[in-house]
């Protein structure tokens, strides 16, 4: 089912290339005729600290943050930070698709705090929307040439659940306008890898 | 990658701009010819994308060396005739005020715009601080978009406002707008530039004593002009439904959460709804109509209650008594930004009516998954120079017996405040380092002063301190930890770097000969990555008995990074031997690179994807056990 207004969170971490990801989404949308408008939550320009991105998408002029509650896909690249935005944003409608590998916050590393379990986190997760769906972005990532590029597997795990008005060249061409030239084809693969992963799962679950 | 949207000359297409971009765009619409700017984040991105531009529109684009600076050169290009745009962060209009509060009793000729933005929440700023004042200060316009579109629109208005007023004109930006992204439909590129000259007249652009107060006059002549100029503008609407007993006065980004609220709430027949964007003057008559209407007027705005306190100030020239609610009345918090949240429940209270996103069962949930989340701290990046050199003054210390005070600055170096380094005693705002270094080394206090101070910032407002500093004799250690950039606000170049916002190779300015010509003797450079020396030479710092300086100098580890991922240079990570380590955990409780993480075990390991590979921890480790990987 396809949205005709979408409320999408892209939940992570600063240095995962949120904004990148959440740019190409918005760009897309405007070029299949929609107004967008997302900025992100906890400022962008941290260091290590948590970001989200909020994108929305719709026919017209929306405020640059979602409500509380009103959130309809999250992309969540990180366990820990995917709870903290569904948490607050998902509705319970919504969907999420995670990134099962966790980035320890500096508490973790000086040993005061323990990362919770995935597991753990992806049962409350659960609980509080319709469907959580993992996918392994950063290894896939790592597959098609660089970690790094975790971020637009995402973006094509986000075009494989299909729930945005947003055709499959579209977003391919968006990808190859807004990243540097030299690693088109890098994120093209990694766009794909994300796309086919969450098709195959989708898939699988159909009856 | 400069935004090929930022020159596109297609009318009425839409395309994607961050709020920084939309203002760039803007002032490449009006022509702009000067664009001067200090980095500061929210605002960086203007002059960057201007920068990009620069050469293929023909324009004058520059990284001065602080926001006063900055601001002067547009003073001179603009009272030549030149249309400029001056950008900067909130605490920048800070630094020009001094020079704001004449050039706007000498006014210009060509446009003079200024962006300031402002950073409610201190998102990444060491305040929070509403520069809407400024404009009633320097009594010159302001206006405020609330949204991306409005932001290309409203630096378009304020160059034909500047030229019209011949005054300069504040552009207000907030976080949350410069930082957004939005569909921006383009307008044409103006062609004409304006003719460069320079018009002697002492008169007027020599503000010196006994002259001033007839520019003052002239200034307030400007005033109902400007009053003219504005009340109609299109960055103002009111919308009055018949029967409406309620009303909500917003400006800016909140503006937009309450337009939502309304839907949300069901209100928009119910309840009048003036959208302000023009901060000085504000739309006195549509105020006036608003309050004679309704019985009651919410006035929703960011950081301080400005308006809230200028329209109960205008509610005495009306007859009827509007209740007037906000920030004073506790309906609005004082602090931080915004969020639809909050508007939506200060709307539902001022209107008396529900809002409960979630049923009880749901927010049990949330409130099970808020305790399992944990906190993230911002940290510095592995492999940064300065964690290093924090480190290395910490052994120092502890090797000298002194006890220290370190009067802290602002850049990534601040993250040094936090744990598990904690190694930031004071932080007030640019220069202050080495400023309070000098008061506190003057306190005769028993602990060793140390001022850290990041090159960027030694640069911006350092270097009358040190000055200072060897001129009054302030017995202190001066640490400059130079990582060859202006990092904390996006890596921008700085004199010290010897290119300019074009990427133009020009002299490069050396800190040591600046530290040189201040007045001090002992300057020592050392490298932070190499850990014994960087400490000798702490500890002979500490040990002094006059002012002395230390820099530490190191690429930032982002940086070089990007640099070397550009060139296809491989990084080579560091890993633990498990066999060596005794799970001490002395490199993360003393250090702390957030690429260290823990096994099983309890032993170190290292994240090799988040490894820059700087060698620093094998150097911590008193075991041996972090080398590098094979
Ligand atoms: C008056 C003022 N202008 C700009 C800023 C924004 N700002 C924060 S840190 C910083 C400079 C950082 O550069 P540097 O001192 O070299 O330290 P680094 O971040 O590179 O470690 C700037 C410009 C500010 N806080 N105050
Ligand atoms: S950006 Fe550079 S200076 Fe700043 S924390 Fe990262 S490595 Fe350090
Ligand atoms: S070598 Fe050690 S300190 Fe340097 S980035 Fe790698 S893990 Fe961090």
């Amino acid at each position: 089912m396809r949205l005709e207004e979408a409320n999408v969170l892209v939940a992570g971490v600063g240095g995962q290339g949120n904004i990148l990801a959440s740019a190409i989404i918005s760009k897309a949308a405007i070029d299949s005729g929609y107004k967008v408008i997302a900025s992100e939550t906890f400022g962008a320009s941290q260091r290590g600290g948590a970001v989200a991105s909020h994108v929305r998408i719709s026919r017209r002029s929306l405020s640059p943050l979602i409500p509380e509650g009103k959130g309809d896909i999250l992309l969540g690249f990180e366990p820990v930070e995917s709870l903290r935005i569904g948490a607050k944003f998902l509705s319970p409608e919504g969907i999420a698709v995670v990134n099962t590998r966790s980035i320890y916050p500096v508490d973790v590393i000086i040993g005061n705090r323990a990362y919770p379990s995935v597991e753990e986190i992806l049962r409350v997760l659960g609980g509080l929307s319709s469907k959580v769906i993992t996918i392994e972005a950063t290894r896939l990532a790592e597959e098609a040439g660089d970690p790094l590029a975790m971020n637009v597997v995402m973006v094509g795990a986000l075009a494989g659940i299909e729930r945005l008005d947003i055709e499959l060249a579209v977003f391919k061409k968006t990808i190859e306008e807004m990243v540097p030239k030299r690693t088109i084809d890098l994120n093209l693969r990694a766009f794909d890898a994300g796309y086919g992963d969450i098709k195959k799962k989708i898939e699988r679950e159909a009856p | 990658m400069p935004n090929p949207f930022l020159t596109l000359d297609a009318p009425g297409k839409r395309v994607l701009f961050m709020g920084n971009e939309a203002f760039a765009r803007g002032a490449l619409e009006a022509g702009v010819q000067v664009a001067s700017a200090y980095p500061g984040t929210p605002s960086s991105e203007i002059l960057e994308s201007i920068a990009s531009v620069a050469d293929q529109f023909n324009i004058h684009a520059e990284w001065s060396t602080n926001e006063k600076v900055a601001f002067e050169v547009g003073v001179g290009s603009a009272i030549s005739g030149l249309r400029t745009l001056v950008s900067m962060k909130h605490v920048g209009v800070n630094w020009i005020a001094d020079p704001l509060m004449a050039v706007n009793q000498t006014g210009v000729r060509g446009g003079l715009v200024i962006i300031v933005a402002d950073d409610p929440s201190a998102y990444s700023s060491q305040n929070e601080q509403d520069s809407r004042f400024y404009s009633y200060f320097a009594e010159i316009p302001m206006l405020e978009p609330c949204n991306p579109q409005e932001a290309k629109d409203a630096v378009v208005e304020a160059f034909e406002l500047s030229e019209k007023l011949e005054l300069p004109v504040f552009v207000r930006s907030v976080t949350r707008l410069s930082h957004s992204r939005g569909d921006v439909s383009l307008g044409e590129l103006r062609r004409e530039r304006n003719e460069s000259r320079f018009i002697k007249d002492p008169k007027r652009w020599v503000m010196v004593a006994t002259q001033s107060p007839a520019r003052h006059k002239w200034l307030h002549e400007k005033q109902n002009q400007m009053r003219e100029e504005t009340e109609e503008l299109f960055l103002n609407h009111l919308d009055l439904p018949r029967g409406a007993e309620s009303g909500v006065i917003a400006l800016g980004v909140p503006s937009t959460y309450v337009s939502e609220a309304m839907e949300l709430l069901n209100l928009e027949d119910k309840v009048a709804f003036l959208k302000i964007g023009v901060v000085n003057p504000l739309p006195t008559k549509k105020i006036k109509t608003l309050l004679n209407t309704v019985e009651k007027v919410l006035v929703v705005e960011e950081v301080e209650p400005f308006v809230e306190e200028k329209v109960r100030a205008i509610a005495y020239e009306v007859e009827n008594r509007a209740d007037i609610r906000g920030k004073l009345t506790g309906d609005l918090p004082r602090e931080r930004e915004y969020t639809p949240d909050i508007v939506l429940k200060a709307l539902a209270g001022f209107m008396d009516v529900e809002y409960e996103p979630r049923s009880k069962e749901l927010r049990e949930r949330v409130r099970e998954a808020e305790d399992i989340v944990l906190p993230r701290a911002i940290a510095m990046c592995p492999g940064c120079p300065h964690r290093a050199t924090f480190y290395c003054i910490k052994q120092a210390l502890r090797k000298t017996g002194e006890k220290g005070i370190i009067a802290g600055d602002i850049g990534c170096y601040n993250l040094g405040a936090f744990p598990p380094l904690s190694m930031q005693d004071t932080t007030y705002g640019m220069g202050a380092s080495i400023g309070v270094a000098c008061g506190l080394a003057h306190a005769n206090l028993p602990e060793r002063v140390i001022a850290t101070i990041g090159d960027s910032t030694f640069l911006h407002a350092g270097i009358p301190a040190l000055i200072n500093s060897a001129y009054n004799d302030a017995k202190m250690t001066v640490v400059i930890l130079d990582n060859l950039a202006t990092a904390m606000t996006g890596f921008q170049p700085h004199p010290g770097t010897g290119i300019t916002a074009t990427g133009k190779k020009t002299v490069r300015v050396d800190t040591e000969t600046i530290a040189r010509a201040c007045g001090i003797s002992s300057i020592e450079t050392t490298d932070p990555y190499d850990v014994e020396k960087t400490t000798q030479t702490l500890m002979r710092a500490l040990q002094s008995k006059e002012v002395n300086v230390v820099i530490s100098k190191r690429e930032c580890a982002l940086d070089a990074q990007r640099e070397n991922r550009r060139k296809g240079i491989a990084v080579h990570p560091y890993t633990v031997v498990k066999e060596r380590c005794t799970a001490c955990r002395l490199c993360a409780t003393q250090f702390g690179c957030p690429a260290i993480i823990w096994d099983k075990d309890g032993k170190a390991d290292i994240d090799a994807l988040l490894c820059t590979g700087c060698s620093v921890c094998g150097q911590v480790c008193a075991a041996g056990a972090i080398v590098e990987a094979k």
